[in-house]
């Protein structure tokens, strides 16, 4: 499609310029066609309804699995539990022979993922398995996994980017961790098809979408150290997960400036600020002691995956390091946070949580500062999100006179509207 | 044919494996759980585990009933030095009721009937033993006579009967596939019609 439109663009200085008729240029031109946003439109339409109706009939078919049928045998209950299974199969290889299109494939592979879930739910339904489903959903996730694949479906991933998502809570043991490294493994088993819907330039609604729904499950599954908060080590591995996304977005779409296209962004900028906000509260003191107490050589094995993501993201990054300004400061948050708790060891509690609030103040400021450059009133509002939020959250813990506090939150109000309008008259005065 | 053509051809092959793998491997999986289960109910020594059951509800696999065991804890052979979620091999002997009893945990298989967990800890107790949680702890039911196996149960507490409740169990080289739960002498099953029957008839009085 991307191929259609290119040629769509160049036909017209082809026939200006000698090299093409106007007959030769309007055969391409109908031999390429190129959706019309009315077709697109219609298509999305049928897709979505599609997908829904696929996924009432395979959620009907578990409600009805989970009836428990007591008067049936084992062996009608398999063949039940089975068959829906193996129409859905059967409905692939008629989607695969005809490449039929994309409403269907999408139909087809959601419809498939819950004909595998039921089968092994009544399954496990028939013969009494016990203990909590998270057995039962890893299963569904690694058999399912390929359907993402053969029918290039990307409402199979968003399914599967939430069953891992779910999974991974389900088995964190609260004290120990998780017991594997099966998260990682999946979300790495899922990106390779957000790079081919990325090479498919025509689905990049798709592609956003997977993204979004790729964003929790890759966080869980690169904290995989986290245990128990202070944790020296989750919290090192949660800086530097949040530092990668933000370095996953600027690797990928960065023109986009829209939030709904940038989910590596806002999942970096939220994390990280209400990683650092936690941090900041009494509660988190020990933690500032324990990284005193920490083996680092455990940690790095620990940390490995996530150090080995951050080298190969930012590495790229390097080289355009003068057009990313600012943005280098978020990159260097984990670097930042190791450095103020080593210096809170040296200047006392007071002295730490009071670095935390200068770090977190100086990414309100610089990203409001980085808005005027940049023209940016995304920017320009998160940066004053993050010092309104740093008041508001001070505001219940500390000591200061309620007319301070007042003066104070009426200074960030007027600042909001003031510069909100500062920059939107320099966008209009440059437009 | 063109270099293009060859590679789509190739592709198309590629794919057309890779989904009868995948949907091969989908078939195979559950059918070897059937078959492991199927080969254990049918061979399997069956065991009588004493237990109490609550009525919650798993929402991929329907209603159940959830089966609490009276025996949490195992001695522990001397020596036993595992991590959590290692194997642990625990030996089960029935007593003179009848019961089900385990009698030892051990890293390694013992020659008698054994059940094959998973090592959770060692318990708090003085005398050296660990922590046990049984697989076969869910008896799925038909939701409508879920809940009457509880009040069964109930009853049956209220009433101190001497037949306690129990699960039965069938043991095949350490696996465990629970069979039936008996409560009042009777199947679960039927002991929940059976107060249903009841409440039926006491709503048409």
């Amino acid at each position: 499609m991307q191929h259609a439109r290119w040629l769509h663009g160049q036909l017209p200085n082809l026939v200006e310029e000698g090299l093409l008729t106007p007959q030769l240029a309007e055969q391409l031109l109908q031999r390429f066609p190129v959706a019309t946003e009315e077709g697109r439109s219609a298509r999305l339409v049928t897709l979505v309804i599609g997908v829904l109706g696929s996924a009432l009939i395979g959620s009907g078919i578990i409600l009805l699995l989970a009836h428990n049928w007591d008067d049936l045998s084992r062996a009608a209950r398999t063949v039940i539990a089975l068959t829906p299974l193996c129409l859905a199969q059967v409905a692939a290889c008629w989607a695969l022979w005809r490449r039929a299109s994309r409403a269907w494939c999408e139909g087809v592979a959601v419809f498939w993922v819950f004909a595998l879930g039921a089968a092994l739910a009544l399954i496990e339904q028939t013969y009494h398995f016990g203990g909590p489903p998270d057995g039962l959903l890893l299963r569904w996730l690694l058999l399912g996994l390929p359907i993402v694949y053969l029918l290039r479906s990307a409402t199979a991933a968003c399914l599967a980017c939430w069953g891992i998502a779910i999974w991974t809570m389900m088995s964190f043991d609260i004290g120990h961790g998780w017991k594997s490294d099966m998260p990682l493994l999946l979300v790495l088993l899922l990106v390779p098809f957000l790079f081919l819907l990325r090479r498919d330039g025509g689905r990049r609604v798709a592609s956003r979408c997977v993204s979004w729904a790729l964003v929790l499950p890759t966080f869980l599954a690169f904290v995989s150290p986290l245990r128990l908060l202070p944790d020296p080590v989750g919290a090192l591995a949660a800086a530097f997960v949040f530092a990668g996304f933000l370095a996953i977005d600027r690797t990928a779409d960065a023109e986009q400036q829209r939030v709904l296209a940038r989910p590596w962004w806002v999942a970096a900028r939220l994390g990280t600020v209400g990683f650092l906000l936690a941090l900041s509260f009494d509660e988190a003191l020990p933690l500032m002691k324990a990284f005193s107490e920490l083996e680092w050589m455990d940690a790095l094995r620990g940390l490995g995956p996530v150090f080995l993501l951050f080298a190969v993201l930012v590495r790229p990054l390097w080289k355009r390091r003068r057009e990313l300004g600012f943005e280098w400061a978020w990159l260097a948050v984990p670097l930042a946070f190791v450095t103020v708790t080593f210096l809170g060891e040296a200047v006392g509690e007071e002295g730490y949580q009071l670095l935390m609030n200068l770090l977190l103040l100086a990414l309100g400021i610089g990203g409001i500062l980085l808005s005027f450059r940049s023209h940016s009133l995304l920017q320009l509002n998160f940066g004053l999100g993050v010092v309104t939020l740093l008041a508001i959250v001070r505001f219940f813990d500390s000591g200061i006179d309620f007319s301070v506090r007042g003066v104070a939150f009426i200074l960030v109000g007027c600042l909001f509207f003031g510069l909100n309008a500062a920059l939107v008259r320099r966008r209009r005065a440059l437009s | 044919m063109t270099d293009v053509k060859k590679t789509r051809v190739a592709g198309r092959t590629l794919l057309w494996a890779a989904l009868v793998v995948a949907s091969t491997a989908q078939l195979i999986v559950p059918v070897s759980m059937i078959l492991g289960r199927e080969a254990t109910l049918r061979e399997g020594k069956a065991f009588h585990f004493e237990t109490a059951p609550v009525d919650p509800v798993d929402v991929l696999r329907g209603r159940y009933v959830r089966l609490a065991y009276a025996q949490t804890q195992v001695p522990s052979a001397t020596g036993l030095d595992l991590e959590r979620g290692e194997t642990m091999y625990v030996s089960i002997q029935v007593d003179e009721d009848g019961m089900a009893q385990m009698v030892e945990a051990s890293a390694r298989r013992p020659e008698s009937d054994y059940l094959k967990l998973q090592y959770r800890g060692s318990s708090s107790a003085g005398e050296e033993s660990v922590y046990v949680r049984l697989p076969f702890d869910r008896f799925y039911m038909d939701e409508r006579k879920a809940p009457s196996a509880d009040i069964a149960m109930a009853r049956l507490r209220r009433q101190e009967a001497t037949d306690p409740s129990y699960a039965v169990v069938r043991v095949r080289d350490g696996r465990a596939v629970l069979e039936d739960v008996i409560v009042g002498g009777q199947p679960i099953v039927e002991a929940a019609e059976a107060v249903l029957e009841e409440a039926e008839s006491e709503q048409l009085e």
